[in-house]
């Protein structure tokens, strides 16, 4: 009975049963799954939030021109702190000196910091790695400067964040040294135990390691057994999100979900499109973060279950409906495309506002939706809803398909496409179930 | 906007930018008022024939006698008074000011001759037009038998630029018209501030005491002040938009009382080139200063943010620096307002005006070029 159970691919347990973890600084509960995707309560120091969840980034503190009591109406639970940007201006002496960031800034929910490695390796001109940190020249004044996993969680020690991310060696998703990636690896882990030794406050501030590896089965293995040996309270999934494959990209969102441990929190960094996280959910992750939502806003385009509306396209100049006419939010009550089309045009940066509460309100919206589905067992459904109404054509990538299909979710009769598993380590590394 | 009741009382906008996109047509199809549109259901509209911190005019082409050339977001375009009410029939503001022919505070007197004669001329033909949608709006109601009728009021143009006579000229035709109200037009647009006193009051002098008057454009509170004095009684909110884009927090005391609260509190803020007026919130000075904007200030950005937060939102370039200062700045500069409206009905209006002047009295005083160089050639520089 079990075993028909489980080739139902619903895996119900009871209560008492349902993964679960508890450490200093963060308490992990799962309320209810359905395939391999859950929903959580995750318990930090400045707030309980929900999972699945989408973290707004406010990259300089500050989401793009929403104010704190904005960000709250929009049903936000954590946001990130960009430790590279707010390393610079103002500097982590003075966050720490006004009381921490939540303090700086008058958030009174989660947050989360990046380590300033990612930014660093992104934006600098000469940064290079080493053993020791990353090398790179100053934006200020040239010089050469270095961070280290200790100094980056000094400054995330003064910042002050619910969850601090380790210093991890990114590797560009683009890059096809195996060596490099191997290299990676292990230096992730040397310098996660750098940063566990250097966190101040263990029992303030959560430490996620970052799992490396590549687009390699075996190296994300590796990675992923060495971290967990640290025992975190929560583990991210790193190396993504940078231009590479999606049919690479679902598959190590997939068989790292199903090998980090269940009863803590899993985070794929960098995701922001709505199909990424209906995805990544369903195959079990729980926590992403991106700036997609808020920049596109600031180039006119709206978020919508359909896809995008680009704002700017004249086509909107007469058009009287709301962005969304099932959106309760501020901008979709009160405004009308054709209005927002005129203001986007005009460049007038406050008009980006508007659709930047639209885009964080449809985020939190989806997001809860997701929720809510596992949480009344018809996440298979819902997923099938969604994609027919983002493809009537039924033209669903073949990642989508393949990805859901592991998940546990037939999109049949959405999809024109079938799975195409052919490759079998690779699909007993991903762990798939049964499709419902 | 409804952080900012129960001070504000009525939005301004400007009708120019409605002549072309969002065009008439589309407000039109839109089926409801500018209003609606605006998202400000609940707020009265004014629609000025300019924006007082942007210059539509001064551009390559001058106007004719039968349209304004103004430069709009799309481009330069001809704007005779039956394209200006067009814009007005769909927008069916609750005020409006009638087509205008504005120049320069050093226009040569005949240019100025000029423009009084065309501002008559395209008011009357506003007029005409005004009549005509007065009476689509009574067939609209009798149709909608519910819908409470629009009746947006004509305010009259008056012209006259930095020649008394031609101001008396320009007041005494629009007062021979019936209109709901006057804007004295031409005002931050160049003139000496020294002069202005004489060319409001000789517009003044022939205007019913019994209708209201708008200036839009003016720019400290010393000048509001004196234009109160005269008679003035609607004033528009370009001076806390240019001190938001400046990055200045306003903190001139409203009161006597305050000014001492303000002085105990806190020595002036001297050395960051800010006088008791202002704060430069760009300034260092400010890095770790947690206390709020202006202690004691009810507004939004004051009661959850700090001086430090806005400094560091200004130099990170990040947009709710604006977001919040232009919300602190427009709570006190209406803040003003009530003030001032209390001092008159104590009739107590001249002392408070010679306590907030002798205030100003020690601080640098620009030379007056600088305000004449700046002030309505389409920049943002303004005198603060």
């Amino acid at each position: 009975m079990l075993s028909r159970a489980c080739r139902r691919g619903i895996v119900t347990m009871a209560s008492a049963e349902l993964p679960s973890s508890s450490s200093p600084a963060l308490q992990f509960q799962v309320l209810a799954q359905q395939g391999r995707a859950r929903t959580a309560t995750m318990k930090l120091p400045h707030y309980t939030a929900e999972t699945p969840m989408f973290m707004p980034v406010g990259t300089q503190g500050t989401v793009k021109g929403l104010t704190s009591e904005q960000m709250q109406e929009l049903d936000c639970h954590v946001i990130l702190g960009n430790t590279y940007h707010l390393g610079n201006r103002p500097g982590p002496e003075l966050v720490a000196a006004m009381g921490g960031l939540h303090s700086f800034i008058n958030w009174p929910r989660g947050m989360l910091t990046d380590s300033g490695g990612f930014q660093m390796v992104s934006l600098l001109h000469l940064a290079d790695i080493t053993e020791e940190g990353v090398t790179f020249q100053s934006p200020v004044d040239g010089s050469r400067m270095l961070l280290t996993p200790e100094e980056s969680i000094g400054i995330q020690n003064d910042l002050g964040a619910d969850i601090m991310m380790q210093l991890d060696d990114v590797v560009p998703a683009t890059n096809t040294d195996l060596a490099r990636f191997e290299e990676a690896t292990h230096r992730t882990t040397r310098w996660l135990d750098r940063c566990i030794a250097a966190n101040k406050r263990p029992h303030e501030q959560n430490l996620f390691p970052i799992v490396q590896g590549g687009f390699d089965v075996g190296l994300r293995q590796l990675s992923m057994q060495q971290l967990i040996a640290r025992n975190a309270p929560g583990y991210a999934i790193g190396g993504l999100a940078g231009g590479e494959p999606k049919d690479m990209f679902w598959r190590v969102v997939a068989q790292c979900a199903a090998g980090l441990p269940p009863g803590k929190p899993r985070y794929v960094m960098g995701i922001g499109y709505p199909l990424d996280i209906l995805v990544c959910s369903a195959l079990g992750a729980d926590m992403y973060d991106s700036v997609y939502p808020t920049r596109t806003a600031r180039f006119g385009v709206a978020l919508v279950d359909t896809g995008v509306m680009k704002l700017k396209n004249a086509a909107f100049a007469k058009d009287m409906r709301p962005i969304d006419e099932s959106c309760s939010c501020m901008t979709c009550r009160q405004y009308t495309r054709s209005y927002l089309h005129h203001v986007v045009t005009r460049g007038v940066s406050s008009a980006s506002i508007l659709v930047t509460y639209h885009n964080v309100a449809y985020m939190q919206g989806l997001t809860r939706r997701i929720r809510q589905a596992i949480k009344e067992q018809r996440l298979p459904d819902f997923s099938r809803a969604f994609l027919a109404g983002m493809f009537p054509a039924g033209n669903v990538p073949q990642w989508v398909v393949d990805a859901l299909d592991v998940a546990g979710i037939s999109l049949e009769g959405v999809a024109k496409l079938k799975p195409a598993h052919s490759f079998y380590e690779e699909v007993q590394a991903v762990q798939r179930i049964p499709a419902v | 906007m409804d952080k900012l009741r129960p001070d504000a009382q009525m939005v301004q906008i400007n009708a120019m930018q409605f002549i072309h996109l969002p065009s008439p047509d589309i407000i039109k199809s839109f089926g409801r008022s500018v209003h609606h549109y605006l998202g400000i259901p609940s707020w009265p509209v004014f629609a000025s024939n300019r924006d007082p911190t942007m210059a539509e005019y001064f551009s390559a082409k001058s106007s004719n006698n039968t349209a304004v050339y103004a430069t709009l977001y799309t481009g330069g375009t001809q704007v005779t008074p039956e394209r200006y009410m067009q814009a007005i029939a769909a927008l069916q503001p609750d005020m409006y000011v009638a087509l205008a022919d504005e120049v320069p505070g050093d226009a040569r007197p005949k240019r100025v001759g000029q423009s009084v004669d065309r501002t008559i001329k395209w008011l009357d033909e506003c007029l005409q037009h005004h009549q005509a949608m007065q009476q689509q709006l009574l067939q609209q109601q009798q149709d909608e038998a519910a819908a409470p009728l629009p009746d947006p009021q004509l305010f009259a143009a008056v012209m006259g630029a930095g020649s008394e006579q031609e101001r008396q000229r320009s007041a005494k035709v629009a007062a021979e018209r019936d209109v709901a109200g006057f804007a004295l037009c031409g005002f931050g647009m160049g003139e000496p501030a020294a002069a202005r006193p004489a060319l409001m009051a000789a517009a003044l002098q022939h205007l019913p005491a019994d209708k209201p008057r708008v200036v839009v454009g003016l720019a400290t509170p010393e000048e509001v002040l004196e234009a109160v004095a005269q008679g003035i009684d609607l004033f528009d909110c370009s001076y806390p938009t240019h001190a938001t884009a400046q990055g200045y927090a306003l903190c001139f005391p409203l009161q006597p009382q305050q000014e001492q609260q303000q002085q105990q509190q806190e020595c002036a803020d001297a050395d960051c080139g800010a006088d008791d007026s202002k704060l430069n919130l760009w300034s260092l000075q400010y890095r770790t200063d947690k206390r709020p904007l202006v202690q004691g200030c009810s507004c939004f950005a004051c009661r959850n943010h700090s001086r430090a937060y806005l400094h560091h939102l200004l130099h990170t370039h990040e947009m709710l620096a604006s977001v919040l200062l232009e919300l602190h700045n427009t709570h006190w500069w209406l803040g003003f307002f009530g003030a001032i409206q209390e001092a008159i009905q104590a009739g107590q209006l001249q002392q408070y005006i010679a306590w907030f002047k002798q205030r100003r009295q020690g601080l640098q005083q620009l030379p007056e070029g600088l305000i004449e160089a700046g002030a309505g050639k389409g920049q943002s520089w303004h005198k603060l």
